[in-house]
């Protein structure tokens, strides 16, 4: 039994792939290797790095928004504040120069 | 060297280490030698995909192995699918019996290997990579991922397996 199963193992050590089997899989695996080559794992540093760059550009935009924003409201208050200066300088201002007027007037009489 | 150039060139040296090994192990599992390097070529292609992905590969020889395993037993549920008769009549297939017979001369041979296709799958599994590939009961078992005792136990209770089926197989054709 040990024999045959001797005999066994040396024929089947024979088979194998033949020269141009194996060159042709060889090639075929090269090709594919050419197509698909390894992804770069990143380091910690470049994991960082690249997640900054991504969310410092979000960052940048929504504090472009936040500034337009506030800005605009900014704006819109300093026209109010102006709009209640002028109120204020027209309600004192006026009645001083209408009462110029009205001695400029009573000197001409 | 560029780390992935050393590793493209690690795996050209496996595939030129185990090629013949490979195909081995599916040939005497799948009796077509078409089909084997249908396979072998398959193993590869995957196992680089799989590496390519940047995941780790410890033990590669063992992840060949069990890639070529998973694709045999596609081939398996395929085929009882496909009739051999729908096989047969697609040209460049050829049926296992007569591939083995292109081969393996001796019928001596053929018969321990007609016995051992008729073994439980984890029987023939070590039987064949311990006589088709001569694989050393540690090899089998870090292949396998199994300790050596239980591969060496395995292949013990699978030669006597064989051996019983072959004195069977004589007394009968006496």
């Amino acid at each position: 039994m040990k024999s045959r199963l001797l005999l066994f193992q040396e024929e089947s050590l024979k088979t194998g792939l033949a020269q141009e089997e194996r060159s042709e899989i060889r090639n075929s695996l090269m090709a594919y290797i050419d197509r698909n080559p390894i992804k770069e794992s990143k380091s910690f540093t470049q994991t960082f790095l690249s997640f900054f760059s991504t969310y410092t550009r979000r960052g940048i935009g929504a504090l472009f928004i936040v500034l337009f924003v506030s800005s605009i409201i900014v704006a819109m208050n300093g026209t109010e504040k102006v709009k209640t200066l002028l109120r204020q300088a027209r309600a004192n201002i006026l009645p001083a120069f209408q009462s110029s007027s009205n001695l400029d007037i009573n000197s001409n009489q | 060297m560029h780390p992935s150039a050393k590793k493209t060139e690690e795996f050209i040296k496996v595939y030129d280490e185990t090629a013949d090994q490979l195909f081995r192990h599916c040939f005497f599992k799948v009796s077509n030698r078409e089909l084997a390097l249908d396979i072998v070529q398959e193993t590869f292609t995957r196992t680089w995909e799989y590496i390519s992905s940047g995941k780790e590969v410890t033990n590669i020889k063992g992840f060949l192995f069990k890639v070529a395993n998973n694709l045999i037993i596609d081939e398996y549920r395929k085929k009882k699918v496909i009739s051999l008769e729908a096989l047969q009549e697609q040209s460049g297939f050829d049926a296992p019996t007569q591939d083995h017979k292109k081969t393996i001369f001796n019928a001596e041979v053929d018969t321990v290997l007609a016995q051992i296709h008729k073994l439980d799958d984890k029987y023939k599994e070590v039987i064949l990579m311990r006589y088709v590939n001569d694989f050393s009961p540690k090899e089998i078992a870090s292949i396998l991922g199994q300790s050596e005792n239980a591969v060496s136990v395995r292949i013990n209770r699978g030669i006597k397996k064989v051996q019983e089926m072959l004195h069977l197989a004589t007394n009968t054709t006496k």
